[in-house]
């Protein structure tokens, strides 16, 4: 039977999974491989853990909020459409009910809806490593956690003014199946200020900074720009540019730009 | 360690500590049934309990982080009268076939219930889109949600007794826990170690350091063996180790295997065995198979087994057509991936090995467990009775050679259930298929059929020269062909071990010759449906081949009855691309190669008064068992049916003497059973698959000139066989659904109850009358009961035109037609309308039938598009269930709208034919015909997926 490790507080829980401890919230991903001789960290009664901030400007949700809840959030407006559409198409409802943010963007070996649409978004995480609190941009969070071991605590979500945002993927079912694509797109009305995040490319989530920077309002130039410069390593090049192509316009008509 | 306190269900219960996942824990420590593993990811919902009233996927909850918390199970929402609505909605439409889902989907309705108001069809399927379900199509269990929500009446409930057993746990499937017996010890754990590579030289299978893994009871190799060492099925040739000794031909082969206390001493000693192998270089594609002489898996060549025939002069009509259309069609592997994991159990009773293994061939099961053990026929029962899913997967053998060795060597009950990687990655798969083809057409009509079809046999020999017959036999499908030549070769490769799916090959045929046409009707500029009615066969044949005088089989009637249902195409917007599909489709049904000659249904009635029916009828789910139990009410005019029972005596002694007597056959008698059996079946199939390697002109000479001799011995030892054993059971063959056993345990059923109701009204007519049954067994002195059998009508063992079995056949006929839209960038597939018509002969249970062709459908739709399986030299590197697309509920039609005809041709009772193969041959032909129309394309392969459906479009338009 695994050794279940009751933290304290979260610098608790960042010390033990430092010293090699698995972090335990939904459990969703950890626990399929989870042994007989492991010991783990339950983080579900850290309430320091699952908690709501919604403050002008920003929203710090905990690491152990669940999927479901991110999906239902009713702060954050349109500005974090994108947050919500990638919660709420990872898995299926029962995974989403169980699963965390945290656990989401620490411990999935490749990166997920969450992270895609969080790109477009600009969030910063906040983690324990080495014994010590930090906040580092989303894209550092995985690398910190996979190799260092950090603990995620929470995510902190920028809200600005005018932003809307919209994700969406490309998936053979529409319950628990992998996405062969996803983009979540950014901006303001008229498709200005535009993020484009792109992801199920590449062994990372990216930015498209040449899509962004090339906008002129119209979506096909935009769609077009991002399935040309995506960087794409993990085969099927010329179908998942097709698929990010279409993808982009779909996320931009969400947004209310037709193509 | 001490034991978890819990409250489950309402009581007290301890749980022993150990178990990684909350689902192990109730499920391996506390026995309890109704919280089943699918997949152990999350994905497939079999585990869901609520815990402290929220739904949990319990696979995914370490036990050792709970304390003290209380669990509800489906027994709670099944001891809850709140929920009858609910259960009884869910009988009364048949929502469930195998049952293994069922729990899961019972505790997210019921908690669906309990908390939304507002409950519609899209919230619903959006809210059980984490439960998967491979027989049903999903549609019923939504159905009866909404219906319990609506507050609506519940129907009468059907004969389904076999469906609540399984709702309520009082069913066990082969892989669930064991209940802890009085004064044994717990039972083993086991696992296999297989190889690594689909070829591989073995230079050593060291097991020393696994042998002193504690915990450890027993590690075996092939060298351990305590009797023989062939397993898998040896209906046609005995090829297929139990373990591998030297080589391994196959991902499939098994290498080592464990016994232990727990599972850490299982995992521990898994990991500590040391493989010394060296890779070969697979033989995999079956052109290579067939062309590469140097590179012979096993015995003289590749080729395991080949079947011919012609038909007029192919040269001539191809030499004058209008049009000659050539293809070369693909149908890649699929897998059957039945909700119930591999396994099963071993258990003693006494001396008696007991064996709990799914198995739709009870018979070949224990013939297997009796060669690796040594141990004589009267000691292994085989208990096989239902199973989670089949689909064909359990016609071939599945673990019971591995249990037997394994309880033998230790004398402990051990439990095997392989993971789902194992399953995925070592299991049978349906199998692959390529046919170089060619058409001719000439005025508006097929003239010719040319077709070289090759199928992959994994391996070994399994059962796949009945499918090649098959593949022969069908080859012009629902079509009139006057000049045909067709070659098929069933060969071996060092892909997976194979296992036929539903259609048992009419799939991978079906789809050959409906592309065919769909290519001849476009190049000819005539409609589809025009083409296909020109072409229709005008007679029924049959099972000879002979024509039967009369119209035709009732295909032109599904097919029109299909267009007129389809209706006008619907439009969608930019840049989606609409198209519309056919596949009609007329396939041999329940076509085995060796002779099903009887089967025996007994109907008795005891001192308790309850009437049961019984026979040897292995229940995937099929409702066959419902079947029996009602063919029989309604001789007897009974409103509600006797309860069924598997029929253990038979598979215990398949002479019929135990059923029929009670006492099992002497041993002369089962000398002379086995003899018989032997003769007319395998030694028949071993000397043609000796034949196999030459050529086919060779081979079709020699058969002709055998097949007198053949045919002769076979009916004077089948004459004998029923003479002498007038209630026995061909051993070799699978006693599955289908026409044919819908034709002999129906007519058995009613044979029976004809039986029954003559000596019930000679014993006592007042009681029989008043249905009085208990009175009536009483005046018998304690038991009524009586037999009633049925037999096949003979036919020849040996075609000489073919080297086909022939004999009484029935035809499935169904049309299906498909209307897409298909996102050319994406390759994603919208199934905007499917229409499902199909003739059943006759109806006799309305929701069975419309369920079996639903859950048909939707698998079928899977199966054509989405369902991946990816094999990469040999390895199939799909890890779970995630990985292989399983439809969910939110993947159903817009529109499904099922139709059928009852034309009375069927051989069943009232002419009915069997129901559940043809839709899932039917969908996925008619969906690729949709997709190939809506892009403009040719698709020859099966299956497709996002990434094909969008290549093909790319193609187009470079070409345009």
């Amino acid at each position: 039977m695994p050794a279940c490790l009751v933290p304290r507080s979260v610098n608790d829980a960042g010390m033990r999974v430092a010293a090699g401890a698995i972090a335990v919230a939904g459990g969703t991903v950890v626990v399929p491989a989870l042994t007989a001789n492991d010991a783990f960290v339950p983080l579900g009664r850290l309430p320091d853990l699952s908690r709501l901030i919604v403050e002008p400007g920003r929203i710090v949700l905990g690491a152990t909020t669940t999927l479901a809840a991110v999906a239902a959030l009713d702060a954050g407006g349109e500005a974090i459409g994108a947050l919500r559409d990638a919660a709420a198409a990872v898995g299926n409802p029962h995974i989403r009910r169980m699963a965390t943010i945290g656990g989401n963007l620490g411990w999935v070996a490749q990166p997920t809806d969450l992270e895609v649409a969080l790109r477009a978004l600009d969030a910063e995480i906040e983690l324990v490593i080495d014994g010590r609190r930090a906040r580092v941009a989303i894209g550092e969070a995985r690398p910190l956690v996979r190799t260092r071991r950090a603990l995620i605590t929470a995510v902190v979500v920028p809200i600005t003014p005018g932003i809307r945002s919209a994700f969406v993927k490309l998936t053979t079912r529409r319950a628990s199946s992998a996405a062969f694509a996803s983009v979540a797109v950014a901006a303001r009305a008229g498709l200005v200020d535009v993020r484009v995040a792109l992801g199920g490319l590449d062994a990372d989530a990216q930015r498209c900074a040449t899509a962004e920077a090339s906008t002129d309002g119209a979506v096909a130039t935009l769609a077009a720009t991002a399935a040309r410069d995506a960087r794409i390593t993990r085969g099927a090049e010329a179908f998942r540019r097709r698929a990010v192509q279409a993808l982009v316009e779909r996320a931009a008509a969400r947004l209310g730009v037709p193509a | 360690m001490t034991a978890i306190p819990l409250r489950v269900d309402g009581s007290e219960r301890r749980a022993e500590p150990g178990h990684v996942t909350l689902q192990a824990l109730l499920a391996d420590s506390l026995g309890e049934r109704l919280v089943r593993r699918g997949c152990g990811e999350g994905a497939c919902g079999s585990c869901l309990v609520l815990l402290d009233g929220e739904p949990v996927l319990s696979c995914l909850v370490p036990a050792a982080a709970l304390e003290t918390a209380s669990i509800e199970t489906a027994r709670s929402v099944l001891s809850d009268p709140r929920h009858a609505p609910l259960v009884g909605h869910l009988l009364a439409r048949g929502a469930f076939q195998c049952g293994y889902c069922a729990p899961g989907f019972l505790v997210a309705a019921a908690h669906l219930l309990a908390g939304d108001s507002a409950l519609d069809e899209a919230k619903l399927r959006e809210a059980l889109s984490g439960h998967l379900c491979r027989c049903s199509g999903y549609t019923p269990i939504v159905d009866a949600v909404l219906a319990t929500h609506r507050g609506e009446p519940v129907r009468e409930i059907g004969a389904r007794d076999d469906l609540r057993a399984k709702l309520d746990g009082r069913a066990a499937f082969p892989t669930d826990p064991l209940p802890q017996r009085p004064g044994r010890p717990p039972a083993l754990v086991a696992g296999i170690r297989f190889g690594d590579y689909a070829s591989a030289t073995i230079r050593s299978v060291d097991v020393a350091a696994a042998c002193v893994v504690p915990g450890v009871h027993a590690v075996l190799t092939a060298r351990d063996l305590p009797g023989g060492t062939i397993g898998g099925v040896d209906v046609f040739d005995g090829d297929q180790p139990v373990l591998a000794d030297g080589e391994t031909r196959s991902t499939s082969d098994a290498l080592a295997l464990v016994a232990a206390e727990d599972e850490a001493a299982l995992v521990a000693a898994l990991a500590a065995i040391a493989v010394d192998a060296t890779a070969r270089r697979p033989v995999l594609d079956l052109d290579e198979s067939l062309a590469d002489h140097r590179r012979v898996i096993a015995g003289r060549s590749n080729v395991i087994v080949q079947f011919s025939h012609r038909l007029g002069d192919v040269a001539a009509a191809m030499a004058s057509a209008d049009l000659v259309i050539e293809a070369t069609i693909d149908c890649a592997a699929a897998d059957h991936l039945c909700l119930e994991r591999d396994g099963g159990a071993a258990t003693w009773d006494g001396d008696t090995l007991v064996l709990r293994v799914p198995s739709q061939a009870p018979h070949l099961a224990r013939a297997a467990a009796t060669r690796a053990t040594g141990l004589p026929d009267g000691q292994i029962r085989i208990e096989a009775p239902r199973a989670g899913g089949s689909f064909g997967r359990h016609l071939v053998g599945g673990f019971e050679c591995h249990l037997a060795v394994l309880a033998l060597r230790t004398r402990r009950d051990v439990r095997l259930v392989l993971s789902r990687r194992d399953a995925l990655q070592h299991g049978p798969k349906r199998n692959d298929f390529r046919a170089r083809c060619r058409m001719a057409v000439k005025d508006g009509h097929i003239t010719a059929l040319e077709a070289d079809m090759l199928v992959d046999s994994g391996p070994y020999a399994s059962v796949t020269p009945s499918m090649a017959s098959l593949l022969a036999s069908e080859a012009a499908g629902p079509y009139s062909i006057a000049a045909q030549h067709i070659v098929v070769r069933a060969l071996r490769t060092n892909g997976p071990t194979t296992a036929p799916m539903r259609g048992y090959g009419s799939l991978q045929v079906g789809f050959m010759i409906e592309r065919l046409v769909d290519k001849a009707a476009r190049r000819v500029g005539v409609d589809p449906v025009a083409f296909r009615l020109a072409n229709l066969k005008a007679h029924r044949h049959d099972g000879e081949g002979r024509a039967i005088p009369g119209d035709g089989p009732p295909l032109r009637e599904t097919l029109q009855r299909a267009i007129a249902l389809r209706g006008a195409p619907r439009s969608m917007p930019g840049p989606w691309r609409v198209g519309r599909g056919l596949a009609v489709v007329h396939a041999k049904y329940g076509y085995p190669y060796g002779l099903v000659d009887r089967v025996a249904v007994k109907l008795a009635v005891g001192s308790d008064g309850t009437l049961v029916v019984s026979s040897d009828v292995s229940d995937s789910g099929t409702g066959v068992a419902a079947m029996i139990a009602r063919r029989a009410a309604e001789r007897l005019g009974l409103s509600s049916p006797p309860r069924f029972v598997f029929a253990q005596a038979l598979i215990d002694d398949p002479t019929g003497d135990a059923f029929a007597a009670g006492r099992p056959a002497g041993g002369v008698r089962a000398g002379i059973f086995r003899a018989v059996e032997f003769l007319s079946t395998t030694a028949v199939s071993r000397v043609l698959l000796r034949l196999a390697p030459i050529a086919p002109d060779r081979y079709a000479t020699l058969l002709r000139l055998a097949a007198p001799l053949v045919n002769g011995g076979h009916r004077a030892l089948m004459a004998f066989k029923t003479w002498m054993f007038p209630l026995a059971r061909d051993t070799a063959s699978p006693n599955i659904s289908g026409s044919r056993s819908l034709f002999l345990l129906g007519t058995a059923a009613r044979n029976a109850a004809a039986a029954f109701e003559k000596r019930a009204l000679a014993v006592d007519s007042e009681s029989y009358r008043r249905g009085d049954w208990r009175s009536l067994a009483i005046t018998a002195g304690g038991t009524l009961e009586a037999i009633g059998t049925a037999a096949l009508p003979p036919g020849r063992l040996l075609d000489p035109a073919t080297g086909n079995q022939t004999g009484p056949a029935d035809f499935m006929d169904a049309t299906h037609a498909c209307d897409v839209a298909v996102h050319p960038l994406t390759g994603e597939v919208r199934v905007l309308r499917h229409v499902a018509v199909h003739d059943l002969g006759r109806v006799h249970d309305l929701t069975i039938a419309e369920g079996q062709i639903r859950g048909g459908t939707i698998m079928g739709l899977g199966l054509g598009f989405g369902e991946a399986l990816a094999i990469e030299d040999g390895v199939v590197t799909a890890t779970s269930l995630r990985e292989v697309n399983l439809a969910t509920t939110l993947d159903a039609p817009d529109e499904l709208v099922i139709e059928l005809l009852e034309s009375g041709l069927g051989l069943g009772p009232d002419g009915a034919k069997g129901i559940g193969e043809a839709a899932t041959v039917a969908a996925p032909i008619a969906l690729v015909s949709a997709i190939a129309d809506a892009l403009g394309v040719e698709i020859d392969r099966l299956p497709l997926s996002l990434r094909d459906v969008s290549s093909f479009a790319a193609q187009h338009s470079r070409i345009e």
